[in-house]
Order: C-alpha cells, then structure tokens, then sequence
C-alpha cells in the first residue's frame, strides 16, 4: 500500500476538492444512486426514469441494487429487487414509502 | 455506444495509489464514505452526522442516498433511515446493535462554484466513458460487489476470491486473467451491505464473521443476495 492521496497526483481530484477517489476491481464499472416514493408493492423503476435521463440502460444484468428505506415507520417487510433487466427492475417494498436506492455496475449509456 | 471496457494502464492513478480501477459515477463531485455506528444500550435510534462518519472531512451535502446494514446478529427492528439532512440522518434499529453505513453523497456546489465533469478535464476518463469519478474521504478505499446464495440452513460463506471470481458463473466478463479480483481485504472494518433477490424474505440478511477472508451471510434458506463492500482490499 502506498498510501498516497490523490489529490496530490490527479489534477481533477484536486480541482474537485477530492482527498481521493473510489477504486474499483472490475473495469468501467460506474455507482449511481436515487431516491424514489414507492407507489405499489412491486414497482419497476426504469433507469431512465429514476435517474432523469443519467442512465439509459446497463450493459449486462450482473449489476447490483441496494434500497433502504428512508421513511417514517418500522419496516414492515424487507425490501427486495426482481427482475432485473438492462434498463430496469422491480422494487417490492412497502406502498408509498420512500426509498435510497443505489446502484453499482457497468452502464452501456 | 461507449467502449467502457478499455484499459487504465495510462491513468497515473492506478500506479501511484492501491487500486486497480477507479469507480465512476453519474454526477459531478459525488463523494462514497462509510462507517460503523453502534446505536446505544437501551435506545432504538442514534443521529449520526456525515462529519463524525468522516472524521469532519464531509460536513454537508447538497443530496444523498443511505444505507444501513446491522453487523454480527440478527435485526429485531428492521433497519431503516429517518429525518435525513444535508448534514446527517436518524439510524433506526435495535438497541447495542453495529452497523455498516454507506453514504453516496453529492457536496454542494459551494465553495467550488464551477463543479466540472471528469470527461471534459480528464483524457483517461474520457476515453473510459466516465462523466465522473467518485471521490472519497480516506485512501485507497474500494467498492465492489457480488451476488450469493445461502445453503438450505439459511446461510453461507461469502470468501472474496469466490465473490470476485474470474472464472464460471459468477466470473462473466469480469476484464480480468486473475484467478479472482479481490483476495482479501486490509482489515476487518470494511463496510458490508446485503440486498435480497427475486422473492420475498422472512428475515432480514445480516453478515457476521466477518474476517479479512470473508464473512457469513445470514438470511433465507437457498436464497440470492446482492452484496455490496466498500473498504481497504489488501491484495
């Protein structure tokens, strides 16, 4: 470990005010994140949609979802992700509650 | 169409600082940070501020997007995240409980009042399709992530070179002629997050045994869960 910030090498870090930046082991992969009310029990969240416009479609299904819940109210159930596809899933959680969801994969567009 | 899979060889980054690629993003001066929070005896919430997850590094945020994950036992409160702020957010869960917490946050324009894209400053971003790079507040910290599934006893064991393969199933267009891409992690207080798939669960997943090899994920019996790290990889 070399232990170096990477403000000190990377001229955009330093311009952004970033210490340091996010690795990653696998190549091209991007993190994006959104925050959404849900409106049914199972609800497809098209990337598109959720993201306005940033993400269009995944380049391959092997991309990984988190959603927590950021709402009033103990959890009744725990929320879960189906059907993946490269331009949505389906979020099954409680009705009307609102959701971070986060992202992480290799985007096509 | 973007090539996103192209090279990092001419990017200085991966030679000078303890990563193998950098993670991209969507938005301009995004920032991942985590931590561990303990949520007190006796008390079911604890008020966490984005400056005592880093060490007053990140004090406020113009957006953000968190989440939770107790550690080592079982949830009896399901977790979940109240009264968020620019400057923190309310950890519900149970009482003497660890958790993982991971923020992606984005910092206000202020006070750098021109925030600028990495592909339009950036060649190697650029060339990698990368609008962003998402900054961080500690050194060479990584995320990565992988799918497993539990056995008929509701649990496995999650070993990073089995997650990170390169090879079979799991290993699909993953760029790389290792064996596997992460072998093990630098010290045990990386920060886990489980999300289950496909149907419903009946208790919530939570990690334990976590080592610098690997952890336990708990949950549902033959069950698939997205599991996201973020942390120091050792090698």
């Amino acid at each position: 470990m070399k232990g170096r910030w990477v403000k000190d090498i990377c001229p955009y870090a330093k311009d952004q005010g970033f210490n340091s930046v996010i690795g990653d082991v696998r190549p091209g992969e991007k993190i994006f994140g959104f925050t959404v009310t849900s409106t049914s029990t199972d609800m497809t969240l098209t990337l598109k949609t959720v993201t306005g416009g940033k993400v269009t479609q995944m380049h391959d299904l092997n991309y990984r979802v988190i959603p927590v819940k950021v709402d009033t109210g103990s959890v009744a159930a725990v929320a879960y992700i189906k059907t993946k596809a490269k331009t949505s899933f389906h979020l099954c959680a409680e009705n009307n509650k609102i959701y971070d969801i986060v992202v992480i994969g290799r985007v096509l567009y | 169409m973007r090539i996103i899979n192209r090279s990092y060889l001419s990017c200085p980054l991966i030679e000078e600082i303890h990563i193998q690629n950098v993670l991209g993003g969507c938005e301009k001066r995004q920032w991942l940070f985590g931590g561990r929070v303990s949520i007190g005896a006796g008390v079911y919430t604890k008020a966490v501020t984005f400056t005592s997850l880093t060490g007053g590094l990140v004090t406020v945020v113009d957006h953000s997007q968190i989440f939770a994950q107790k550690l080592n036992a079982a949830p009896v409160n399901k977790t979940f995240v109240t009264s968020k702020t620019g400057s923190g957010f309310t950890l519900n869960g149970d009482p003497g409980a660890l958790y993982s917490i991971l923020v992606l946050a984005t910092l206000p324009t202020y006070p750098r009042a021109t925030p600028k894209w990495a592909k339009d400053y950036c060649p190697y971003c650029k060339n990698l399709g990368f609008d962003a790079v998402i900054g961080s507040s500690l050194k060479d910290i990584a995320a990565f992530s992988g799918i497993a599934t539990t056995s008929v006893g509701g649990t496995v064991a999650v070993a990073f070179p089995t997650l990170t393969a390169t090879s079979g199933a799991a290993g699909v267009d993953r760029g790389s002629q290792k064996a596997s891409l992460v072998t093990m992690m630098y010290d045990n207080e990386y920060q886990i997050i489980l999300t289950p798939l496909d149907t419903a669960v009946t208790s919530a997943p939570y990690p334990s045994s976590i080592t610098v090899d690997g952890f336990t994920l708990n949950g549902d019996a033959s069950k698939s869960y997205d599991i996201f790290i973020l942390g120091q990889i050792r090698f």
